[in-house]
């Protein structure tokens, strides 16, 4: 974690300043993005955050600046020579400003797949926030999210005994529904399948991992998954605050945990960042070195087993119209796009897309750990999701799944701002309510979805 | 919604102030009739039964003594409730219904645990006063979700096109300036619009179509 | 002071140019990135091949903001014509015009005389559009207006050049492949002040590059290689 005390004064300025210098070694991107932005604006133009409200600090490229024209001015030679006439300017030493600037971007990166030269400008905030982090300017909400993850390897903050309860509860539920006893495997050694949910996931809205259970009972698996009574929660804010040391710190229990589990697959739930960072920085940037075990995602997975023909569903469970919200460290940083369309149109009625999306999609509004902060609240309500409700609104569905705990709570939210008519959830959620075990789908009450 | 205004409800003869999310704030106010007023605006219409007060009593202990707020996995847990019992005992959910009931406040929710106050509950429909002819009462009661509701009842295939949301966008700004509801003459002009645009979208006509989907009061 | 500035200055402008790109490139190769930033959807086909598609037709501008993709894919493509047509200026291909029967001077006449035009108009629309709209007006700096302005007065010589008063391209070839021979001994340094501006100008330019946004024709390719590659 990053400073306890807030830095002030000179010592401020200079950490600031060599921050931003020592960009010159890496990584790479960041260093390109600092001297590559041809400055057309494209960006500004595709960004959820500018869109809602066009303040200057929001274009992305003036948000960028506060970084990139602090490297210019001392760290390239243009504009050690020519200052100002090159883009150059100095830290004027605010940096509650950087704060400001850098928790108003979401990193949902649809600037890059717009942008001429596919510059990244999440990367840029990240290292904003970073820095932020590193003089303890990172805002509390934040610094208390990473805090409990450190200190018990879950953003909720819950007991490994707490954690069980929870899972015993979900036995019964589904027993309830099913009438047979569908196992949760805690933290058994030598099965194949490591579960590593978002924690909202099994303690908050558990239908995603019934879901689980389920598709595990019905391919005969139910001896061949695991979940740790420890490791339960791949949320990693570090990725959010922008400290690679606490990213990397909150990362490497899971990691050891699934060796100890001696799995042969983590297999990650319905968390866009947590699998992002899993498979696209821990496993392709050998964190640990080389791993005995793969990452997987359990999207992916559960539709590669509708594809084959071993899954059938009752439709009927799920009347309402549904579509679908692209998180965006899913789609546009990992590629799962058509999975989880996948599983929505074997289990649900009426599928209907929302435009755009994929690659394209828009933010919520609530991404890059914003969805966290409600002292922002106003900002994600009225600003950066004002086009994501039209989007929605015009789908008319009634029901929005989504793979990621942050867009949950966003909309959520939202919802509750804007008098919105549709619910929220999961996309095994869909699944758990349609799924025929022994021919029969779940018997629930009220699970009556929409407006 | 402003950022300073104040929220009050009043049961009985006592009146309580809430926070911005409208949750009882400062939590030391809460008394049972408080417990059943809210219950009331959490859509528990037949008063709250044994089962209501084992939760809610439940909560006020973790919440006092403890200082904690139980996650709703647990909180059913601990109560051997099922998910769909507790949704069927507060319609509005967990931290919307039950917790806000119990008189915990948001902010003590929100530090204790930011997950708290997430949760994937569906929102009951909203009721809308309507006029005998079934037009809006109150034109700020008006929101997007009523526009879409009544373009369901005209099973329009596009739904709600921002064609739509600009003449609605028209007759409220209108309204809202003048008091006055525009003629079809006013509106057809300033929108570029012609009649037979104006049927397409409003299969009702001018009256029972656009400016009742728009919220205006008409009292015909 | 014409010896210094027309035959040491242009050896000077290329070192400058082929040290400051060389660098660049070299820093850009030589920094680390852990972990991978890929963009999805990747693209079908190789990641090579969709770079080249991203150079030459701007697709992902298209899908965004086709009016500046109109403008600026012209004015690029404008511009690799007009690096190309230079080419003759400093060496003639008789035998491929003679194999193609086409008559250079009239062919180079008309298509150059075209594209001059054309990305005179386009680089006044960008200039204009930094002005008019505000999410392009918040990030326009002095650099930007410099570039732009730069390359137009560059543009505005040349074209002054073909349209305006007769002049004589051979003493301008012979100039310069005396130049790149290294044949300093009766050299003809040409007088015509327009071209004396064009050909400073040019030279401003080329050592501009490397320390400016204009280096990204080069960074592009490494840019586009981190989101797309798998």
């Amino acid at each position: 974690m990053g400073n306890k005390d807030k830095v002030t004064g000179e010592g401020l300025r200079k950490s600031v300043i060599d921050s931003i210098k020592a960009i010159d070694k890496g990584p790479k991107v960041l260093k390109l993005y600092m001297d590559m932005c041809a400055r057309c604006g494209t960006c500004a133009e595709v960004c959820p955050v500018y869109y809602g409200e066009p303040t200057e600090l929001r274009n992305p490229v003036v948000r960028s600046d506060l970084i990139r024209s602090v490297f210019k001015k001392h760290s390239t030679i243009s504009g050690k020579i020519l200052g100002a006439l090159a883009g150059a300017k100095d830290f004027d030493g605010d940096l509650q400003k950087f704060v400001d600037a850098f928790y108003e971007c979401t990193g949902c990166r649809r600037c890059a797949t717009f942008c001429p030269f596919g510059i990244d400008n999440s990367v840029i905030t990240r290292k904003g926030r970073a820095i932020a982090d590193s003089l303890g300017y990172t805002p509390e909400t934040m610094k208390n999210v990473v805090k409990t993850s450190l200190e018990t390897c879950n953003t909720d903050g819950a007991s490994p005994e707490a954690f069980k309860a929870a899972i015993d509860f979900l036995e019964e539920e589904m027993k309830d529904e099913h009438g047979i006893d569908i196992k949760i495997p805690v933290d058994v050694v030598g099965t194949d399948y490591f579960y590593v949910p978002p924690s909202g996931d099994v303690l908050v809205n558990p239908e995603a991992t019934t879901g689980i259970a389920k598709v595990f009972y019905v391919l005969g698996m139910q001896d061949k998954w695991t979940m740790s009574s420890k490791c339960f929660d791949g949320a990693n804010y570090g990725l959010f605050t922008g400290n690679d040391a606490d990213m990397k710190a909150d990362n490497k229990p899971y990691v050891d945990e699934a060796k100890r589990l001696g799995v042969k697959y983590m297999f990650m739930g319905e968390c866009g960042h947590a699998y992002r960072i899993m498979k696209m920085m821990m496993e392709k940037g050998k964190w640990w070195g080389e791993l005995p075990f793969k990452v997987i995602n359990c999207m992916e997975w559960t539709a590669d087993r509708i594809k084959e023909g071993k899954l059938q569903f009752d439709k009927s469970k799920n009347p309402m119209p549904v579509t679908y919200h692209d998180p965006c460290n899913f789609g546009r940083s990992c590629g799962i796009v058509e999975a989880p369309r996948i599983i929505l149109k074997a289990s649900c009625q009426d599928f209907r897309e929302m435009y755009p999306n994929r690659g394209e999609n828009w933010c919520c509004g609530g991404g890059g750990g914003l969805s966290a902060m409600d002292d922002i609240r106003e900002f994600r309500m009225k600003v950066s999701s004002v086009k994501k409700m039209e989007q929605i609104s015009d789908t008319g569905a009634e029901y929005l799944a989504t793979a990621c705990s942050n867009c949950k709570r966003q909309f959520m939210q939202l919802i509750e701002t804007h008098n919105a008519a549709f619910a929220i959830g999961g996309v095994h959620d869909m699944l758990s309510r349609a799924i025929l075990i022994n021919g029969k789908a779940a018997e629930r009450v009220d699970w009556e979805a929409g407006g | 919604m402003t950022q300073t205004e104040q929220k009050t409800v009043t049961f009985g003869d006592k009146t309580y102030s809430l926070d911005q999310q409208g949750f009882l704030d400062p939590p030391q106010q809460w008394d049972e009739d408080f417990a059943n007023g809210m219950a009331e605006i959490q859509g528990i219409y037949g008063g709250l039964t044994k089962e209501h007060w084992d939760l809610i009593w439940y909560l006020r202990k973790k919440f006092i003594e403890e200082e904690t707020v139980p996650v709703v996995v647990l909180a059913c847990a601990d109560n051997n409730l099922r998910l769909s019992d507790l949704r069927f005992l507060f319609p509005t959910g967990y931290h919307r219904g039950a917790c806000r009931i119990a008189g915990i406040n948001y902010d003590f929710m929100y530090s204790t645990n930011f997950w708290l106050t997430y949760e994937t509950t569906t929102i009951p429909k909203e009721d809308y006063k309507l006029t005998p002819h079934g037009f809006l009462e109150d034109f700020d009661q008006w929101n997007e979700r009523f526009a879409h509701l009544i373009i369901r009842e005209w099973k329009l295939s596009q739904g709600l096109t921002d064609r739509h949301r600009e003449i609605i966008g028209f007759l409220r700004d209108f309204f809202r300036r003048t008091k006055n509801i525009p003629t079809v003459y006013e509106t057809c002009k300033a929108n570029d619009l012609d009649l037979d645009e104006l049927n397409e979208l409003f299969p009702e006509g001018y009256h029972r179509g656009a400016c009742r989907i728009a919220g205006l009061p008409i009292f015909a | 002071m014409d010896v210094f500035v027309f035959k040491i200055v242009p050896f000077f402008t290329i070192l400058i140019f082929i040290l400051g790109i060389s660098y660049r490139f070299y820093t850009w190769k030589k920094t680390p990135q852990p972990g991978a930033m890929t963009l999805f959807p990747v693209p079908h086909e190789s990641t090579s091949l969709s770079i080249i598609k991203e150079v030459v037709f701007f697709p992902s501008l298209f899908r965004s903001d086709k009016t500046l993709w109109g403008f600026s894919w012209i004015f690029h493509a404008a511009l690799a014509l007009i690096f190309i047509g230079h080419v003759r200026v400093f060496t003639d291909f008789p035998a491929l015009w003679k194999a193609l029967s086409i008559d250079a001077d009239v062919m180079s006449a008309v298509s150059g005389g075209i594209v001059g035009i054309i990305i005179m108009i386009a680089a006044i629309l960008l200039l204009f559009r930094r002005f008019g709209s505000k999410r392009v007006r918040e990030i326009s700096g002095f650099p930007d207006y410099f570039a732009l302005l730069l390359i137009l007065a560059i543009v505005v010589t040349g074209n002054l050049m073909r349209f305006g008063e007769h002049f004589d391209l051979q003493i301008t070839r012979e100039y310069f492949s005396q130049l790149f021979t290294l044949s300093f001994a009766g050299m003809e340094i040409p007088q015509n002040p327009t071209f004396r501006l064009h050909f400073l100008l040019a030279q401003l330019l080329i050592i501009y590059i490397p320390f400016s946004k204009m280096l990204h024709f080069g960074g592009i390719f490494f840019t586009q290689t981190l989101i797309k590659r798998t």
